[in-house]
């Protein structure tokens, strides 16, 4: 379905053009269900942030951003494309913003939109290289295979990786996601991501595609198995809640673009249906993080509206006092450490098989043995996400609380919780309904494998069974822990404190402190250290005071950002040596240029 | 469902309920004789389960529902696990999945690790943190060491990987690997010699006792289950994998040979108990290593050799 | 017929290298030395029985005895006197350290950088000589510094030794006699470090002098 903007609407050459298809329809689906507990969620959100912050930017701001998001998935032409996106940028921007009496939040405001000009800066310069090769604007025109598609494909990769936090451009996404107002960051982290990974989808992989190359499949697989380890790896490091779900849309996005490269390698290589599951499981994983990581940021949202901070180390006992927020927050942590039978497990199974396939008839040992050690590393990557939502659950919610807010939290509204209810639904639904989504996928994986069999039929688990047998055994068990339970019931006492008297809140396991052994491990990669600080006129046998601070050095930021930042800013300070405000300058400026044109104009001729 | 279907079924759950029970009674007794001791009968577990099921039960003030429903989730987790994996040699009830099996087992990770934390203890969440930590390198090391098998065979199905059609020559190098890497993290998940001490006192050395410190009574009960479960499976499981080379195999000789060989990793576990020394916890990655790197070594044969 | 018989042994040998690299025990490390050098010498007089050259077999088992017992009940002594135990490794340790040697390994395996010019019986060689330098850059102590330094000699021996052409006996002897002279000085040299500074931690011999 196509249709185009009348005459008056255009741009340069031509006119505004929409497209819809099945791949757009997918990705539009994901919008409208995430927008929706997103937008029953907001009022009474914002209504706790309103003493502080522009409400009318924000409602402005807001449905733009929706508006916008639904003109990128449509935009069928490369400038459409652009405006849409810029819309996006700026309203997100100004969602970022909302809170605007907080310094770090203008900061990260600041950051996110220079990181957007960046992506913009490389996509624009795609979309002309691209242009200039094939002499249209519109994608479905395009058709650049082998070597020219390499620049523009790679470029492209690079602004659209910066939208969809890809490692190594991800630096913008745990400093502006947990600054926004958490519906925002819901909005930003399920759906502003995935609309990225919607045209590297429809530029790389279907209809077409629009650019290939040997190399791309296997750039996008990397940069995807690197960013998700990176991503969980830094999440156990973190102990803000927001910042840790940031970190951990990184990961997923690299899940994801796992599964887009796994499917551009695999469609490289010849196995057509290796590459139609692997884009299935991507598609499918799109769709339920963005349910389960809006969740999460919704529940974030709740605890950060009723206990008033976001730091894992001041929260603590939240379970009892915020009854409906823990067991939505503890079904959307189970769903992202991908436990069955819930929907991340789903999408991640789908993931393993395409690689299994890979590894079981690639052409080439490296091929095989790569997939294989890929197959270890997603189970790392899943480990390491288990690690860090027993430790956020059990950090925010569980045990005593830490804190005065903490013990003053107040459970969210009925707006809030009806929002968080809604998704957690979607995630039971998503996960036992997979073959109907796998089925609603077919039509538009199949260009992939076109005589390939019903995508539903990939999906071989015995998942009734095994939720039958789950729900039997537990409802059993439970049916006779009640019944025992009347006959005798539990004693409630203290917790054991091996007879030293009560245990303090300051007994429990930070966040920090139950990520220890795991930061130690990967230590090398952040320069792990603990700096400790004994104190005391015999120190070595009776310490007064002893202060323990582990420390890491963001490596990518100070070896390689940081340095580039700095050398932007003296160039820039250089160059505004030219703006003293001098007429003579000025006017010495324009006759030079003039001159060079004259001279050059000159030789071209 | 077929007769065949239905005896298969009612083995498997008599099996499920009765073997970790006897494999625990024979560790322990195996242990006894090991260090000259008369120890305690074969049968003492499940006279210590009936025990248990009746006792009163404590629970910490500070709990909330996730305490008490964790035991739960873990055995309902285990249960499809014992009923997917072919652990006694025959075909199993449910057609079982790799992937599937290992994460209902974090699903199970998952319970207990958010039960060790709300009592707000510190033993158990020294308990957790490092049960976590273990299973960052165990879990992929099995995960790996499979993934050889499941490659080879193009399948991650237990029925078809660990019934391989082609059986090659180097078949042999393969299958050691694995189950070194296979060995390696079974005992590092099942929390074993040289990785953790079931029989210690000190709380900073436990880590899975100390996970489950605060459980007691019908709580620990179930957790004990769910524990002896787990081991029968993958012991069931390290048992498949020896006897790849030998199939196909007649259904009894098979059920003969993995019970031999499950009743044979629980006289190693017992020697291993009573002849090693735990392992300090810093050196636990050390050895976790070797696992992984095993399994990377079968992978990297099973991809040369196709 | 000699790929047939290098193949299992070679890989054997250059996995008991790997072993080597993920242990921080250093008599562990010096059994496991012992027995892949003795592995090799059986096999080189075995190589040597098989094509009927005296000077194969006689190499072979020069090799198995001087490098494969007299070197490492040496070093056990000098570990003995001088007292360390352990050595835990500078820059990775063990638990990332393996896997990024058996990567290392994995990558030559499959990969071939040099095709044809290193023929598939080389490739143990290689893996030797690998394993052999991730050995001596990654510890601290100079006695495993010594035995890295022997297990890449192991490696240039496995090459000799899967060559077509035989080496001529009086080369080998040759280089025996080299090897075991240097293990000699350097075990008294360890004793002259460690009399010195007290330890033979060579991470903290840094400091140039003058």
């Amino acid at each position: 379905m196509a249709f185009s903007l009348p005459s008056p609407f255009f741009l340069a050459e031509v006119g505004f053009e929409f497209r819809l298809d099945r791949l757009a329809a997918w990705f539009l689906a994901v919008i409208a269900l995430i927008a929706i507990p997103v937008a029953g969620y907001s009022p009474e959100y914002m209504g706790h942030l309103a003493k502080r912050a522009d409400m009318r930017v924000f409602v402005a701001a807001l449905p733009a951003l929706l508006l916008s998001m639904v003109l990128v998935v449509l935009a069928a032409n490369a400038l459409t494309f652009l405006v849409a996106w810029e819309l996006m940028s700026l309203s997100s921007f100004f969602l970022v913003a909302t809170d605007q009496r907080d310094p770090s939040t203008r900061r990260a405001a600041l950051i996110y939109l220079s990181a957007t000009r960046v992506g913009t800066a490389f996509l624009a310069g795609a979309f002309l290289w691209a242009h200039a090769l094939t002499a249209s604007w519109t994608f479905a025109d395009w058709r650049l295979h082998g070597a020219v598609g390499l620049g523009p494909g790679l470029l492209l990769v690079v602004g659209l990786g910066v939208k969809t936090g890809m490692w190594p451009f991800h630096l913008w996404l745990p400093i502006a996601h947990p600054a926004a107002p958490s519906p925002v960051s819901a909005l930003m982290s399920g759906v502003m991501v995935k609309v990225a990974v919607y045209m590297i989808i429809r530029l790389f992989v279907l209809s077409g595609p629009a650019l290939s190359h040997p190399a791309l499949g296997w750039i996008v697989l990397a940069v995807g198995a690197v960013s998700s380890f990176w991503g969980v790896l830094f999440a156990l490091l973190q102990h803000d809640l927001k910042r840790l779900l940031a970190y951990h849309t990184v990961e997923n996005i690299g899940l994801i673009l796992t599964g887009v490269g796994g499917a551009m390698a695999a469609r490289d290589l010849g196995l057509a249906t290796a590459a139609r599951v692997a884009l299935a499981a991507a598609l499918f994983h799109v769709v339920n993080h963005a349910a389960f990581k809006s969740l999460l940021f919704l529940g974030a949202g709740a605890v950060d509206a009723g206990a008033g901070t976001r730091d894992l180390e001041r929260l603590g006992g939240l379970g009892r006092r915020m009854a409906v927020t823990f067991p939505c927050f503890v079904l959307g942590s189970a769903a992202i450490c991908a436990l069955p039978p819930l929907n991340g497990f789903a999408s991640e199974w789908l993931l393993y098989q395409s690689v299994l396939g890979i590894a079981g008839g690639g052409p080439s040992p490296v091929t095989r043995f790569l997939a294989m050690m890929l197959i270890g590393w997603i189970a790392l990557v899943g480990a390491l996400a288990l690690a860090c939502f027993v430790k956020a659950v059990g950090v925010a919610f569980l045990g005593r609380a830490r804190s005065e807010n903490a013990e003053c939290a107040q459970e969210a509204p009925v707006g809030m919780l009806a929002a968080q209810l809604l998704l957690g639904v979607y995630c039971v639904a998503l996960g036992l309904l997979a073959p109907a989504v796998l089925a609603t996928l077919h039509p538009i994986v199949q260009p992939l494998e076109p005589n390939g069999m019903p995508l539903a039929s990939v999906w071989t688990l015995p998942a009734a069974s095994v939720v039958a047998v789950m729900g039997a055994t537990a409802g059993v068990i439970a049916l006779w822990l009640r019944w025992a339970d009347v006959r005798r019931p539990a004693r409630v006492f203290v917790t054991w404190e091996c007879g030293f008297g009560t245990l303090t809140s300051r007994m429990q396991a930070t966040a920090t402190s139950f990520a220890q052994p795991i930061a130690r491990m990967f230590g090398v990669l952040y320069g792990y250290d603990v700096h400790r600080q004994i104190e005391g006129e015999h120190r070595r046998l009776f310490p007064e005071e002893i202060r323990a601070e582990p420390k890491t050095e963001p490596v990518l930021e100070s070896r390689f950002y940081n340095p580039i930042v700095l050398w932007v800013n003296q160039v820039a300070e250089w160059l505004g040596r030219l703006q003293a405000g001098s007429i003579h300058l000025y006017l010495l400026t324009m006759f030079a240029t003039l001159l060079v044109l004259l001279i050059a104009g000159a030789y071209v001729r | 469902m077929t007769l065949a279907a239905g005896i298969t079924w009612a083995v498997y759950v008599a099996h499920g309920l009765i073997m970790p029970l006897l494999l625990a009674g024979f560790i322990r007794a195996g242990k006894a004789r090991l260090q000259n001791r008369r120890g305690p009968s074969v049968r003492q577990p499940f006279w210590d389960l009936a025990k248990l099921l009746g006792k009163g039960e404590t629970i910490s003030e500070t709990t909330t529902w996730v305490f008490r429903w964790s035991p739960v989730i873990g055995t309902a987790a285990m249960a499809p696990i014992a009923l997917m994996v072919p652990w006694l040699g025959v075909g199993s009830p449910l057609p079982g999945d790799l992937f599937l099996v290992v994460y209902l087992a974090a699903a199970g990770k998952f319970a207990s690790g958010l039960a060790a934390l709300d009592p707000g203890s510190s033993f158990g969440a020294i308990g957790a943190s490092r049960e976590a930590a273990v299973s960052v390198q165990a879990e992929p090391a099995l995960v790996i060491g499979l993934a050889a098998l499941a490659a080879h065979a193009h399948s991650s199905s237990f029925q078809v990987f660990l019934s391989p059609r082609q059986a090659g020559p180097h078949l042999a190098v393969v299958i050691p690997l694995v189950i070194v890497a296979l060995w390696l993290a079974v005992t590092a998940d099942l929390a074993r010699m040289p990785v953790d001490d079931p029989a210690t006192h000190l709380e900073l050395t436990m880590i899975h006792e100390a996970l489950v410190l605060e459980n007691s009574g019908r709580n620990l009960a179930l957790v004990e289950l769910a524990v002896g479960l787990k081991t029968v499976v993958l012991f069931g499981l390290v048992a498949q994998v020896i006897l790849i080379p030998w199939r196909p195999l007649p259904d009894s000789w098979a059920y003969l040979a993995s019970m031999g060989l499950i009743v044979a990793g629980g006289a190693v576990v017992a020697a291993a108990e009573s002849v090693l020394v735990k392992l300090r916890w810093r050196r636990i990655p050390n050895l976790l290593s070797f696992a992984i790197t095993a399994a990377a070594l079968a992978c990297l044969v099973v991809a040369v050799k196709g | 017929m000699d790929a047939l018989a290098i193949e299992p042994v070679g890989g054997a040998v250059v996995l008991l290298g790997l072993w080597m690299v993920g242990l921080t025990h250093l008599h562990s490390k010096l059994w496991l030395y012992g027995l892949q050098t003795l592995a090799l010498g059986l096999l080189a007089a075995w190589i040597g029985v098989q094509h009927a050259e005296p000077a194969l077999i006689a190499a072979g088992l020069a090799v198995a005895s001087v490098k494969g017992l007299a070197i490492p009940i040496y070093l056990g002594r000098v570990i003995r006197r001088i007292g360390c135990r352990r050595d835990e490794g500078v820059l990775l340790g063990p638990p990332l350290l393996l896997p990024a040697t058996m990567a290392a390994l994995g990558a030559i395996l499959l990969l071939r950088p040099y095709g044809e010019e290193v023929p598939v019986s080389a490739l143990p060689a290689v893996g030797l000589v690998i394993t052999g330098m991730v050995l001596m850059v990654s510890r601290r102590l100079a006695v495993s510094q010594i035995l890295g330094f022997l297990v890449l000699e192991n490696g240039v021996f496995v090459y000799t030794v899967a060559q077509p052409h035989s080496m001529p006996l009086l080369v080998e002897l040759g280089v025996l006699l080299d090897v075991l002279a240097g293990t000699m000085l350097a075990g008294v040299l360890a004793f002259r470090i460690r009399d010195s500074f007290d330890h033979i931690d060579v991470t903290e011999l840094r400091h140039l002098r003058g």
